[in-house]
């Protein structure tokens, strides 16, 4: 709590668990690069020092159970759909899924004739942000990523949901 | 002798050729006046102009073919003589009768000519219907060479180490569905040794798609005719490790056949056929 020091007496803040819970989730989502095709050049973009994901708290993680965040970036097979569901579980809650690019969220220029294409990463495992493009830009995943930030801050982890 | 001097000779030979008599007897210089007589005298004897592209650079009509030929088209517009112009313009016109001739047929020596590479093929073919009689399926054609699939893995290794031919290098091998119930497999053949390539070509029925496997003969074929039978249910029969390559190995169908339909579902995964807000 360095940045609030000193401004209350007695260092005292009075916020709900909720709150705080969520806010450290936001500000350090580690991802896990999950670059399956040519979006994952974008991602690498993105993580690299011109763009630095590391300035917002994203850090790239290797396994998945290190991870916070599957950025599932390129084309989906049948193959690896899988495979990607099965990495998903491995994941320790809270997680959260970026699809990036169209072939993550909804087969992209394998819509009509991929046959061996699974059509959106979103039919084997819950998908919290789309990115569109192809492949987007960094600033466009940027974007996305500040998207889920939003989203992670907003939610309520202990309190139960109503309505 | 002097460059300048040598100049004022050939340029005073070139007019006396041309008929002006006094252009070698106005030169000044004595020794000068000599030498270029004699080289009239050589000149004239020889029967050739002293300077041959230098008396074509000096005549008009030469000039403005050449301009008009480069397209500047008002070249020989521009000549005022009525009767060069004539000429120079039939001039032009035998010019680019000749010029695309002369051009084709230079550009024609420098391919090699297609009888060639067709010759080789019949040739190959020959030899192999000599060694392997009823091997040479009917259909034929001059840049193929269609074979039976009973015989072929004797016939590979045979094209492989015959002195003659050493096709040590399988460059492709891939699948075609011709429809109607027939499939063919394709191999691209090239020797390192002798630089000959052929192309040969094996048909198989649909129900029974039986083909020897050429990869004890050359590695390379191990992913070809994996890849092969992955997407035509092409059987190569011998092949030691003959699984689907790129789809998983509970993949049902094959699927560049043209009969091929997509799955409904993929373990779980529904495959949606309505294309929702597309077209």
């Amino acid at each position: 709590m360095g940045l609030l020091e000193n401004r209350f007496d007695d260092n005292i803040v009075v916020e709900k668990l909720d709150k705080l819970l969520s806010w450290a989730r936001s500000t350090s989502p580690w991802f896990f690069q999950f670059g399956t095709a040519c979006c994952a050049i974008e991602m690498m973009a993105a993580a690299a020092s011109r763009h630095d994901l590391m300035r917002i708290g994203i850090i790239p993680r290797s396994s998945p159970r290190q991870a916070d965040v599957m950025i599932v970036a390129g084309t989906v097979t049948m193959k690896m759909a899988l495979r990607v569901k099965k990495l998903y579980e491995q994941m320790a809650d809270p997680k959260y899924v970026v699809a990036m690019g169209s072939c993550a969220t909804s087969g992209g220029p394998y819509w009509q004739h991929g046959y061996h294409v699974l059509k959106g990463v979103d039919l084997v495992i819950p998908v919290d942000v789309y990115v569109p493009g192809c492949p987007p830009r960094p600033e466009a995943l940027i974007e996305g990523l500040l998207k889920l930030q939003e989203q992670i801050l907003e939610g309520r982890p202990l309190t139960r949901k109503t309505g | 002798m002097s460059d300048e001097k040598q100049k004022l000779i050939d340029e005073a030979v070139n007019n006396a050729l041309a008929g002006d008599e006094d252009a070698i007897n106005n030169i000044e210089d004595r020794v000068t006046r000599a030498k270029a007589k004699a080289a009239l005298v050589k000149a004239k004897r020889s029967g050739v102009p002293v300077d041959k592209d230098e008396s074509i650079a000096n005549d008009p009509i030469a000039i403005a073919v050449e301009k008009a030929l480069a397209g500047d088209e008002d070249a020989i517009n521009n000549i005022e003589d009525r009767v060069t112009r004539a000429k120079a313009k039939a001039a032009l016109v035998k010019a680019k009768r000749e010029k695309p001739n002369n051009e084709s047929s230079s550009v024609k020596d420098d391919l090699p000519s297609p009888e060639e590479t067709l010759n080789f093929n019949q040739l190959l073919c020959q030899k192999i219907a000599e060694k392997f009689p009823e091997s040479i399926d009917v259909v034929q054609n001059k840049d193929w060479i269609q074979l039976k699939p009973e015989n072929w893995l004797e016939i590979a290794t045979w094209l492989k180490t015959d002195k003659d031919l050493i096709f040590d290098s399988l460059q492709c091998n891939t699948g075609m569905d011709l429809g109607e119930g027939v499939l063919e497999s394709r191999y691209n053949l090239h020797s390192m040794k002798h630089l000959h390539s052929t192309e040969i070509r094996i048909k198989v029925n649909i129900e029974n798609p039986d083909i020897p496997s050429v990869e004890k003969v050359w590695r390379v074929a191990d992913w070809f005719e994996r890849e092969t039978y992955d997407m035509f249910g092409i059987n190569f029969t011998g092949h030691r490790d003959l699984r689907r390559i790129l789809l998983p190995d509970d993949w049902q169908g094959w699927p560049l056949r043209k009969d091929y339909e997509e799955q409904e579902t993929y373990h779980g995964i529904v495959v949606p056929k309505v294309k929702e807000g597309w077209e």
